[in-house]
């Protein structure tokens, strides 16, 4: 069976740009910071919106940010 | 922690404090007022939005805390759908007898259905916040 998951480079592009913090990750876009530390524990799939507005915060496309995975087990 | 969990901590004291205190009076022999005490500090939940007020200038509410809002309600409305069906058919085997069902025990179904709402939803919010949302299931 096919099993899907999303992994983020967040935590690294955030001390590549800076050492940002979650809080001025999350107030860039839109969010809350627990919704930042969701996302990057892996515990939340942001919505393309969100995907795309993290991405442009950083300078970089959405690919390099988020990845999608498919595994069979 | 955020609003929402806030809310739903309060809530839950609330409610917990109101069956507590509505089982010493049932044990105490004031069994009628029981559940109308129940239900006047379950009201209480009403007043969480002012105690809780959003801060401006912040941002307090996101999609996520939007999807496990839309989830707690949701799920919370199937947990008292099932509940007032389960007592819709003890009322009647109960009481089928009797020909009516009494008005104390109407208004137990109704407060039950309401703290069956309140107690599961703010369970709910908070499991759905310490577990996550992943991949759209809790």
């Amino acid at each position: 069976m096919a099993k899907s998951e999303t992994k983020n480079q967040i935590r690294r592009l955030r001390f590549e740009n800076g050492e940002m913090t979650q809080q001025e990750l999350a107030d860039k876009a839109g969010v809350t910071r627990q919704t930042i530390l969701a996302i990057e524990a892996g515990k939340y799939s942001p919505s393309l919106t969100l995907a795309f507005k993290i991405a442009k915060t950083f300078g970089v496309g959405i690919e390099k940010v988020f990845q999608y995975e498919d595994t069979e087990t | 922690m955020n609003r929402q969990q806030k809310i739903a901590w309060f809530n839950l004291v609330v409610m917990v404090a109101g069956a507590v205190l509505a089982m010493v009076m049932a044990a105490i022999g004031v069994i009628k007022f029981a559940v109308v005490i129940l239900l006047g500090i379950g009201c209480l939940v009403g007043i969480s939005p002012v105690l809780f007020w959003r801060k401006r200038g912040k941002i307090n509410f996101d999609e996520r805390d939007e999807l496990i809002y839309a989830r707690g309600t949701l799920m919370a409305s199937v947990i008292t759908c099932s509940y007032f069906a389960v007592m819709c058919i003890m009322a009647f085997i109960f009481f089928r007898s009797k020909g009516s069902v009494p008005v104390y025990e109407l208004i137990a179904l109704v407060v039950g259905a309401f703290f069956c709402f309140v107690t599961s939803k703010s369970l709910i919010t908070l499991l759905a916040y310490r577990m996550g949302v992943k991949d759209g299931k809790k």
